[in-house]
């Protein structure tokens, strides 16, 4: 009887450990994809500012409350805009900034055709 | 003659990437400018509340603050400044500070402000956007937000506010 408890006990506490380890996991893995909005050029998972500290609290806060990654990012872009994202997503604010290298690519092609077929 | 197009074109993209990347102010507007004040429950320095029943009816200013943030010192004058040439309520948020180190500033620089709202978490802040401290946000009589300041509020920051608030008025 007692190891059958002590069995139930393990079984439970590693339940807990493995799901705080997915947890963690998650919450790391949309740390990457934050922009540090006082550092810039880092996500919040390599800041060390007070800022991205706070913002790693919330989104670990926010997983543990059964919000899911989708959700996470659009509560931080309604407040910092899509700034916050390290890779902003493609949307009607943003197109431009992803269109924009085809473009000029495009635009550099039919030029030096042109340059080419002059010659 | 053939040559043209591409020096014109080679020309236009650099004097744009010029003058794109030496943009003086590279602050991005809030994604909060024009909308509602997000969410806002704080418990205040004398034991009352700071919430969003506080924002209704007039024209004020919320200004992210602590005792630890230096241009904060700066700032202060202004804000009383501010308060003589126009009259208005500002709210302060104290931002993740030690209450004992804000009530010894308060007492040393003077309390400018109306309410202050004890931000511990720092939770309200990013509610706000807030990027770092000092921000200040105008917020109109229905509780828009119309106007962000990231930094300090100085002499030029007091003229645009006094003309914001002049406009909102009307």
């Amino acid at each position: 009887m007692k190891k059958f408890l002590i069995l139930i006990i393990i079984t439970l506490f590693s339940q807990n450990i493995f799901a705080d380890e997915k947890l963690e996991k998650k919450a790391r893995e949309i740390n990457k994809k934050i922009r540090c909005v006082v550092c810039q050029s880092q996500s919040i998972d390599d800041s060390d500012s007070l800022l991205a500290r706070d913002l790693r609290v919330l989104i670990k806060e926010k997983l543990k409350e059964g919000k899911n990654e989708k959700e996470i990012t659009d509560y931080l872009v309604e407040r910092y805009g899509e700034f916050i994202l390290l890779k902003p997503r493609f949307n009607s604010k943003t197109y431009f900034l992803w269109l924009a290298p085809i473009i000029i690519l495009l635009f550099g092609l039919f030029l030096i055709k042109g340059i080419f077929k002059k010659n | 003659m053939k040559y043209i197009t591409l020096i014109i074109t080679t020309a236009f993209i650099f004097i744009s990437l010029f003058f794109g990347l030496n943009k003086k102010d590279k602050t991005l507007n809030s994604p909060l400018l024009n909308k509602p004040i997000p969410e806002i429950n704080l418990d205040s320095l004398k034991n009352e509340k700071l919430n969003e029943s506080d924002f209704k009816k007039e024209i004020l200013l919320v200004n992210f603050f602590a005792s630890w943030c230096v241009p904060c010192i700066v700032e202060h004058d202004f804000l009383f400044e501010l308060k003589k040439q126009k009259p208005i309520k500002i709210y302060g948020i104290n931002y993740k500070d030690d209450i004992k180190n804000l009530e010894i500033w308060l007492e040393k620089l003077g309390n400018p402000y109306s309410k202050i709202g004890i931000d511990k978490t720092g939770i309200t802040g990013i509610n706000w956007g807030v990027n770092g401290i000092p921000e200040s946000f105008l917020i109109d009589k229905n509780g828009i937000i119309k106007h962000k300041i990231n930094g300090v509020i100085n002499e030029k920051e007091i003229k645009i506010l006094l003309t914001k608030i002049e406009a909102l008025e009307k």
